[in-house]
């Protein structure tokens, strides 16, 4: 119940920010995108079926903000969890600029998807270059906003950013005669 | 394997969902929309709050960069020499006054005592109405229309897009009043409403006036010839009919002293001088020492009869 109510705390926060704050930061017109930015830190968070049913729900939410058909950040932001996912489990995304990296490409891949999904359904033609360059400045915005979210919060929870792996103690298998 | 197995249903149906809710025609989709927005609508309120007082914050905040800070002492500093200046003009019309009440006790005023002046000056302090309530004014959405007690304003005023002054005829101001800040000539009233009135500035098309140029040398600021002084609608207004040599910064003041004010106005200074091959007249660019200034109030110049003339007939 309890993390339901966080769930739903943070979904609120993340919406208003992305639709009050989001534009008022814009730098050259590349605005950090929000909801993929909290949507991946719970991802990161929650490593099931519970995270991409998140990424569907905010998904339908995101479609609520934008203008035309419902349907394309459904999809894009559940591939770009399914992905995240996948990453995380292999990864372990211990290094910090590793993470933003990731975060990077996934909200570059999410936009260019949602919004090409979004053209074509429009019927309106698609200028990949432009829209491509567009979402590259609204991705790396995105993920050094992350980068330095991730950063406060491993200050905040005094985890090392990366943790080097301790050998593992050698057992030594040798009897030693004690008597005689 | 179990969650991967979940997860990778899930995005069959994320992909599935998607591509389902493409075909939702817009109209259906409305009403969700609506409800979303209008679940954020208090939360961004909150923000939007948030956001304002923050800037008025930080624009309030005293690490701000030294030329704002030298801009705002410069600013205070106009604004107590404008407050000195019209401190010293009391004191100078009062010195005046008696001056000639003591010349008049020691027997040294003329035999047969001067009457008054015909034509008195007024000087009626104005506010310049600011962007927002002068919008509100022009949209006669202050003007309570319709009501019994409706205030009715000159339709010329209402529909001028010039900056408005809040003296009309119950100031009374009239047309072509003189418009100053200080010392510094602002324009002239183009229309007086029955409340409020419309500036012409000097560097509007329609303005002239009377000007007089005036070079600084070692013995002070001497007088030149006189011309007009016009605006032609750009941020420099041209002084026309002038026939001897100027220098670009010479200073351009009011002329055709009528002894109304005991002093000329400043309206700036030559940035610009040409003889044209073949002219009499020089071509003369003035940049007006009014199109720096941020208005807040002005002072009217009235020219009235004098009443006790009038009795003294």
């Amino acid at each position: 119940m309890k993390k339901f109510l966080a769930l739903a705390i943070w979904t609120y926060l993340v919406f208003v920010l992305h639709s009050g704050l989001a534009s008022r930061m814009a730098i050259a017109g590349h605005a950090p995108h929000f909801v993929l930015a909290g949507l991946l830190l719970v991802i990161v968070c929650v490593r099931d079926g519970r995270g991409m049913g998140c990424a569907i729900l905010w998904g339908l939410l995101s479609d609520g903000l934008a203008d035309g058909p419902l349907g394309p950040d459904v999809a894009c932001f559940g591939v770009s969890a399914f992905v995240l996912q996948r990453i995380a489990l292999r990864s372990r995304m211990r290094s910090l600029w590793g993470e933003a990296a990731v975060f990077g490409i996934l909200v570059w891949t999410a936009i260019v998807g949602s919004n090409s999904l979004r053209w074509l359904a429009e019927g309106r033609t698609l200028d990949v270059a432009a829209l491509g360059g567009h979402a590259a400045g609204s991705a790396i915005y995105t993920a050094f906003v992350m980068a330095i979210v991730s950063w406060a919060a491993r200050l905040v929870l005094d985890r090392p950013e990366a943790e080097p792996i301790s050998k593992t103690p050698t057992v030594v298998n040798h009897w030693r005669m004690l008597t005689g | 394997m179990k969650t991967g197995a979940g997860s990778m249903g899930m995005l069959v149906l994320a992909l599935a969902m998607g591509a389902g809710l493409m075909f939702v025609p817009a109209e259906a989709a409305r009403p969700f929309r609506t409800l979303f927005h209008d679940i954020l609508s208090p939360g961004q309120t909150l923000l939007d709050a948030a956001w304002r007082q923050s800037r008025a914050w930080s624009a309030s905040w005293p690490a701000t960069t030294d030329r704002q800070r030298g801009a705002r002492d410069l600013d205070a500093a106009l604004r107590s020499a404008r407050l000195e200046n019209r401190r010293l003009e009391v004191q100078l019309a009062d010195l005046r006054s008696r001056f000639e009440r003591l010349s008049a006790q020691q027997g040294l005023a003329p035999l047969a005592a001067s009457p008054p002046l015909l034509i008195t000056p007024k000087l009626i302090e104005a506010r310049v109405i600011g962007d927002e309530t002068a919008a509100l004014w022009r949209g006669r959405k202050l003007l309570s229309a319709g009501t019994r007690e409706a205030i009715a304003e000159s339709a010329l005023v209402l529909d001028d897009a010039r900056p408005l002054v809040d003296v009309g005829d119950d100031g009374p101001v009239a047309s072509g009043d003189a418009v100053y800040a200080g010392r510094i000539v602002i324009g002239k009233i183009a229309e007086a409403g029955r409340y409020t009135s419309t500036l012409r500035l000097v560097t509007d098309p329609a303005y002239s006036g009377r000007a007089r140029l005036a070079r600084r040398t070692s013995q002070g600021l001497v007088f030149g010839p006189e011309g007009t002084f016009v605006g032609d609608g750009s941020d420099l207004c041209r002084l026309k009919h002038i026939a001897d040599p100027v220098n670009v910064g010479d200073e351009v003041f009011t002329g055709g002293t009528d002894g109304v004010l005991p002093f000329p106005m400043y309206y700036g200074q030559v940035v610009r001088a040409e003889l044209d091959a073949g002219s009499r007249e020089w071509s003369i660019w003035v940049k007006p020492a009014a199109s720096g200034e941020r208005l807040e109030t002005v002072v009217i110049l009235r020219r009235a009869v004098n009443p006790q003339r009038m009795l003294a007939n």
